[in-house]
């Protein structure tokens, strides 16, 4: 390319990204936003919802088994770890939805390929892709579609405007001022072309957090000064400064509980716990409870019997957690059986993680998602 | 500065070969664009004499002796499981230490080499046969596995494949010291021909099964050495694409290059690393099958790619996006700061997304676009406004830039080097602002 063409090329851009705002989704016209935890590492599904009455769980896990004195029982067979108190009040509230048995057919046991599965929403045997919240039919919107606050892109991957990437709002503000910004096409060059996108994309979403969070009011609750509770904050401030942004993802972990894993995974449900239940208390102050969903996904969960480093290796189908103001609580499907397992010793799933995307997608989102419909939705809204 | 730069200038005349060619080649190859490389590739008779002498300046042959925590395993006083928790803490706090050591040690040599291809191609080694540091745990053996790839970098693929399989950090990252007699392991077999020899979709199930087979027993002994351990290795017949035999591992190697798969993957991967994301039909053809006739001889193939007409099409030039490692790595080498700190040089490349000696999995590191997201490219704008700001600009050299013809203006003198596409950029009178404007510059970013 010589400088002529590159001039030529500039001169043509000027309006290359055009931006339309025919808001005609729930999701959209009601501010509805949806936060994404990931329990990187694969959570232990058996140490986190416990079939304390079932003598097998004892059996299995010798060594690792909770105590029963201490959990909070969600029904004659189920109970929550100790660590998650808040869950438990949450639960009597009618606003937790408890999922059990959540997996896909055909798991794999690689931490890489699995969360892959579970991001994109494909089969085992299927490679796709995009993330499956990029493949819902939105309509463009000037505000940004996702912010990406903790791990990677996961269900926000592919090619798609209006996803950024921050490790802290603050940092963020001052390292894009550097950014300018401009527009402009970069021929039939792709990588010059990711380049300036990204650029794009970086200066619209400095202008968008910065306009927000200037009118953006002090949280009335504070999160833990951890990792996972600046992530937590990051999300419920911008929630909070009406910035429009549907998609957050955070991300908690290691639970890649092999060795130990008492009281590791104990400290980590403690501050899942913890965290969703101050994003509660500041978005019921602020009024915006009824607009936020909140759902946990993971890889995988853990096998049913313990190993020799008192800690557990990778599994298969684990329950999973969704709440938020308008989520009717209680508990979805039933636990998997001891009893029964697969031949590699791992809990047999019941319910497709894809159910619970069916559902989100058409009752939150409200958009249509063609390659979910084979899923049958679950009653949780 | 900038009278002396004007005034030091060499006319155009005396170089052979173009220097927006120059700067493709050293690009594309050499972590960015030292002086001493860029005034060998001017003064070369024409291009494929360049090109000749960087590949020849390769001998992948280095004489050093391995650091004291690469020279033996690295192991606490007693046994692991005996150790209290805060002897276990101590120990692996002295571990990590040593892993930050080497991978300074590495960073340190790319920055400092005056062979940066050689550098080049043992970081597309590491990324083709990739182990880790997290799983393997030892610095010995990430240090000699490295080593490894020094020597055989622009040698032989067929002698590196039978070295990798008597690879200890390869036999630890891969589980093979698990690949029994009976019970067989896979992992290795299957990415031994995913990856590393024939690429997805040309072999079956029962191919990864009867490698596996001959790779049982192809283990460690205590001092982490290699040991073929007869007792757990399967003698029995095996079959593998046509052929039967009782066979071990390399009988199984010989097999697999006879493959043209196998010769069509490592160009296409050469390809990919060095000229483009795409690469038609007809030139894998031709690549494929001189590389064959050449027996599998890495240095004649890198010298067709890098003298193809497609490398040398002036379209193909900043169409690829630097690896974190080019970009820290080629800017520091550039503007000739050889002293920066490599322990810094390290965790700068792995915010960026590139910890050297840890690929984040098997498969090494995505690369092209997956380099680039929102966090990324502010962290990388980051590190080139830092080297750059007030008084950090006085480490850095200039003198690279008396090597650009007379008569232009400074930004144009200036950014011809630095930037692998020519472009407008208004004048700005200031030489150390031009450098932080080019530096912030999109086609920065690109090679």
């Amino acid at each position: 390319m010589n400088r002529r063409t590159l001039l030529k090329l500039i001169a043509l851009q000027a309006a290359a990204f055009p931006l339309s705002l025919h808001a005609s989704n729930a999701l959209l016209q009601k501010r509805r936003h949806l936060i994404l935890i990931e329990l990187k590492g694969g959570n232990d599904g058996l140490n986190t919802v416990i079939p304390y009455q079932d003598p097998l769980y004892y059996k299995l896990r010798p060594s690792l088994a909770i105590e029963n004195r201490d959990i909070h029982s969600l029904s004659n067979n189920i109970a929550l770890h100790p660590s998650m108190v808040e869950f438990k009040e949450m639960f009597e509230r009618d606003e937790l939805a408890l999922i059990q048995g959540v997996g896909y057919p055909n798991p794999n046991r690689s931490h890489f390929r699995s969360i892959e599965i579970w991001d994109t929403a494909s089969s085992a045997q299927e490679y796709l892709d995009d993330g499956w919240l990029n493949t819902l039919n939105m309509p463009q919107s000037n505000s940004l579609k996702g912010v990406i606050l903790g791990g990677e892109y996961g269900p926000l991957s592919g090619l798609s405007q209006g996803v950024i990437k921050i490790g802290s709002i603050k940092r963020f503000l001052q390292q894009s001022k550097q950014i300018k910004g401009r527009i402009s096409l970069a021929g039939d060059n792709k990588a010059l072309y990711h380049i300036l996108h990204t650029e794009a994309e970086i200066r619209k979403g400095a202008d968008l957090l910065k306009s927000s969070l200037d009118k953006s009011m002090e949280l009335s609750h504070r999160f833990k000064k951890s990792t996972f509770g600046r992530q937590l904050e990051a999300a419920t401030k911008l929630i909070n400064s009406d910035t429009g942004i549907p998609f957050f993802k955070v991300s908690l972990g290691s639970f890649d509980t092999h060795t130990n894993q008492d009281s590791r995974h104990s400290s980590l449900l403690k501050q899942l716990s913890e965290g969703i239940a101050t994003i509660r208390q500041n978005l019921v102050a602020s009024g915006k409870w009824d607009d936020v969903l909140i759902m946990t996904y993971s890889e995988f969960g853990r096998r049913a019997s313990q190993n020799a480093n008192k800690g557990t290796d990778h599994g298969t189908a684990a329950p999973h957690f969704i709440t938020g103001g308008m989520v009717k609580g209680g508990i979805y499907g039933n636990h998997p059986s001891l009893k029964n397992l697969d031949r590699n010793g791992d809990l047999v799933h019941s319910i497709d993680f894809r159910s619970i995307y069916h559902t989100i997608a058409r009752k939150w989102v409200g958009v249509p998602s063609k390659h979910l419909h084979e899923f049958k939705q679950i009653g949780f809204l | 500065m900038l009278k002396y730069l004007l005034l030091s200038i060499i006319p155009l005349s005396v170089f052979a070969t173009d220097i927006s060619e120059c700067i493709h080649l050293l690009n594309r190859t050499s972590f960015g664009v030292d002086k001493k490389q860029l005034s060998v590739c001017l003064q070369s008779k024409n291009y494929k004499q360049a090109v000749k002498k960087i590949l020849s300046h390769s001998t992948g042959i280095e004489d050093e002796t391995a650091p004291l925590y690469a020279q033996k395993p690295s192991r606490p006083h007693k046994k692991f499981s005996k150790l209290n928790a805060s002897e276990r803490n101590a120990f692996q706090k002295i571990r990590r230490k040593e892993w930050a050591k080497l991978r300074a040690l590495w960073f340190k040599k790319m920055l400092k080499t005056e062979d940066p291809f050689l550098e080049h191609m043992v970081l597309f080694w590491h990324n083709h046969f990739t182990s880790g540091l997290k799983k393997t745990k030892h610095p010995m053996v990430m240090y000699q596995q490295n080593m490894l790839f020094r020597k055989h970098a622009f040698g032989n693929y067929a002698k590196l494949l039978h070295a990798i399989v008597e690879d200890p950090a390869m036999l630890i990252y891969l589980d093979n010291r698990v690949n029994k007699k009976g019970h067989p392991n896979e992992n290795l077999g299957r990415e031994f021909l995913e990856l590393f020899t024939m690429g997805e979709g040309n072999y079956s199930e029962k191919d990864i099964q009867e490698l596996s087979r001959a790779l049982t027993g192809y283990s460690l002994n205590r001092n982490l050495k290699f040991r073929f351990k007869k007792k757990l290795h399967d003698s029995g017949k095996k079959q593998i694409f046509g052929h039967e035999g009782n066979f071990d591992a390399h009988d199984m190697i010989d097999i697999i290059l006879e493959q043209n798969a196998t010769s069509r993957h490592i160009v296409k991967k050469l390809w990919y690393h060095y000229v483009s994301y795409d690469i038609d039909e007809s030139e894998l053809g031709r690549l494929s099958r001189l590389l064959k006739e050449q027996n599998y001889e890495i240095r004649p193939l890198l010298f067709a790619i890098l003298t193809s007409k497609h490398f040398r099409d002036p379209a193909v030039r900043g169409t690829m996006i630097k690896s974190p490692i080019e970009l820290t790595v080629g800017t520091l080498r550039t503007f000739g700061y050889k002293d920066f700190d490599p322990v810094l040089g390290v965790q700068y490349a792995k915010r960026l997304g590139q910890l050297l000696l840890d690929p984040p999995n098997v498969k090494g590191w995505k690369g092209g676009k997956n380099w680039i997201d929102a966090n990324t490219l502010l962290l990388r704008k980051g590190f080139l406004s830092k080297l750059t700001r007030g008084d950090e600009m006085q480490k850095l050299r200039y003198d690279l830039f008396d090597l650009t013809q007379a008569g232009k203006t400074e930004e144009e003198r200036v950014a011809k080097i630095l930037l692998p596409i020519n472009v407008y950029l208004t004048p700005s009178n200031n030489f150390k602002q031009t450098i932080r404007t080019i530096l912030q510059h999109p086609l920065y970013q690109l090679k």
